[in-house]
């Protein structure tokens, strides 16, 4: 299991760093063409489908990484036992309710097959797909994470994650 | 429910909830539980809140910034703010300053600054006999700085959703940058007079020194120049702006500094993956959020209340700077851009203010919200990478916190300071 999984984050860094580097690509190439005085229209269109991926894939490896930003300080404050309680509560509720986010990205993703994107002939349910694959990823860290918590008697608040602001 | 849906996100997010979740969390909640709004809706938010041409300006500075580190521009800046202004009382203090001053037009992010900062001169600067409380507070307040000067992250989430052009707010962050930097310099200036803090060098290392140093630095120099004069004429977007300024830092790189290798390529990409991933999550989930907010026309009901309350201009700002600085305080910075600005940019329409000029007063007083205590993430991240009790840090930031709260007054009551370059170049 922990060989699976670490083939699905190596999978999921490459993906990723791809997605990033061709939507900056994408970016440059439209602005140079429009520039130019002959748009490449689709360019834009890749450019965003590529962003939501790269944005779901690093939403988990930042949560794989604990880079989510937490507020801490006042929770730090309470005993060690009523800390591991929150936190086991709360990486539960997160994936029921990363699953629901599952649940619900299939059915909208069903929905938008037929949609075009943008001015491509691409179907736009390569969009929201994201969010479901994404979330699926999500959940699947976050209940690794879960059952580490489960098996850390000590386990308390660390510091929180950092901002991008 | 608006009450009910904002009492579960707060409880959830203090009670330890990574922000992101505790948002998506309470908002689904809404989803699920209306009879009205299919839940399929809340998803279809998430997923079109990243299809937007403007957004894409902020995973492509981040890029660009975590490519600047990469390729050298960083250290070059670095050993010209030393050069600059290590002779100056307060030494290295003044050199963090300059280094975020210098740092703002090729990043977007104070967090990203101070973070660097701290590494690399923090510990230098306690060496040099600098409090801890005072070192943590230069470098922390100082890297707002960062966020003003253009590129903004801030900025550009700010026009994302109140519809207001990121362009004339970049070009309307260059003089209350300038200014913020001025302000802290004589600030610490004066609080080093006092404690007899030493300079980094006894004497000015002399013009053809700080002249070699400009030549060093010349590509990091140049680059908010090419961004000012792109978005003035423009021939760029901002969001193309941030694809050159990727494009930017890979030829400076490899061309000029030779330092950017293929392996540091791919730790930056690495690196701006996880702050894209952050940042995008809140973002994504807190659309839902938005959705509900404007289903029940809370922007409406709230410009109504505060535009009936007080007639006057400056007595509005007022009020709202207040309100920003205390709800940052408590609250992350990009909670509060996301969930205030649709909310209070119809507010400052309707009462005859420029949605720029509020935006760079608002986006001041929410960044700084990220270096006042108990709750800031750049006061978190210098004090953790420094080891530093926040009361130590609380103590020493007081004197600078303070000089940029009157400059964020001076920018309300005054808008010719954020509004005399967009008006002249645009």
């Amino acid at each position: 299991m922990t060989g699976f999984y670490s083939a699905i984050a190596r999978a999921e860094d490459v993906v990723a760093r791809v997605c990033l580097a061709g939507c900056a690509a994408l970016v440059f190439v439209a602005a140079v063409s429009r520039a130019m005085g002959a748009p490449v229209l689709w360019a834009i269109d890749i450019a965003m489908l590529l962003f939501i991926w790269c944005a779901f894939l690093g939403a988990d490896a930042a949560l794989r990484a604990r880079q989510h930003i937490i507020i801490d300080i006042i929770v730090r404050l309470f005993p060690q036992r009523v800390q591991r309680a929150l936190l086991i509560t709360h990486w539960t509720l997160i994936v029921v309710f990363l699953l629901t986010l599952v649940g619900l990205g299939i059915q909208l993703t069903m929905l938008n097959v037929q949609r075009p994107m943008g001015d491509t002939d691409i179907s736009y349910a390569y969009v929201t797909a994201a969010v479901p694959f994404g979330a699926l990823l999500m959940a699947l860290t976050a209940a690794r994470q879960l059952m580490q918590f489960w098996r850390d008697p000590k386990l308390h608040f660390g510091t929180g994650g950092e901002s991008p602001l | 429910m608006t009450i009910a849906l904002t009492a579960l996100f707060l409880a959830l997010m203090f009670l330890g909830m990574p922000v992101a979740f505790s948002v998506g969390v309470s908002s689904l909640i809404f989803f699920v539980t209306s009879d009205t709004i299919p839940a399929q809706i809340g998803v279809q938010r998430i997923a079109s809140a990243t299809q937007s041409f403007p957004l894409l300006a902020v995973p492509l500075f981040v890029l660009a910034g975590n490519l600047m580190n990469a390729s050298g521009i960083t250290d070059r800046i670095i050993s010209l703010a030393k050069v600059m202004t290590g002779w100056i009382t307060g030494g290295l203090a003044q050199v963090a300053i300059v280094v975020s001053a210098l740092m703002g037009g090729v990043s977007g992010s104070a967090v990203a600054d101070a973070a660097m900062e701290a590494r690399i001169l923090g510990p230098a600067m306690l060496k040099q006999g600098f409090s801890r409380g005072f070192t943590c507070a230069v470098i922390a307040v100082g890297s707002l700085i960062t966020a003003t000067i253009p590129p903004s992250i801030g900025l550009i989430l700010y026009g994302f959703l109140g519809n207001v052009s990121i362009g004339k707010l970049f070009i309307g962050g260059v003089i209350p940058g300038l200014l913020m930097t001025v302000l802290l310099m004589g600030t610490t200036y004066l609080i080093a007079t006092k404690r007899g803090y030493k300079p980094d060098n006894p004497t000015f290392p002399g013009v053809m020194q700080l002249l070699r140093e400009l030549n060093h630095s010349k590509w990091a120099l140049l680059f908010p120049v090419f961004l000012v004069i792109g978005i003035r004429f423009g021939i760029f977007t901002p969001s193309e702006v941030g694809a050159f300024a990727v494009f930017y830092a890979i030829v400076v790189g490899v061309f000029a500094y030779r330092q950017l290798t293929w392996g540091k390529f791919n730790e930056a990409l690495r690196h701006s993956i996880h702050d894209i991933g952050m940042i995008m999550l809140i973002i994504m989930l807190s659309s839902m959020i938005g959705y509900v907010i404007s289903l029940e026309q809370v922007p409406a009901h709230a410009a109504e209340w505060i535009v009936g309350v007080t007639q006057s201009q400056n007595l509005l700002l007022t009020m709202l700077v207040i309100f920003i600085l205390l709800l940052g305080m408590f609250l992350e910075s990009t909670v509060i851009v996301l969930l205030l600005t649709p909310i209070l940019v119809p507010i400052v329409i309707k009462a005859g203010i420029d949605p720029v000029h509020f935006g760079l007063v608002m986006m001041t007083a929410t960044t700084l919200g990220g270096m006042t205590p108990p709750v800031g993430v750049a006061m978190f991240t210098v004090c953790g990478l420094l080891k530093t009790p926040l009361d130590e840090y609380t103590k020493e930031a007081i004197p600078l916190l303070a000089a940029v709260i009157a400059l964020i007054f001076l920018m309300a009551f005054v808008p010719e300071i954020v509004l005399f370059l967009p008006n002249l170049l645009m």
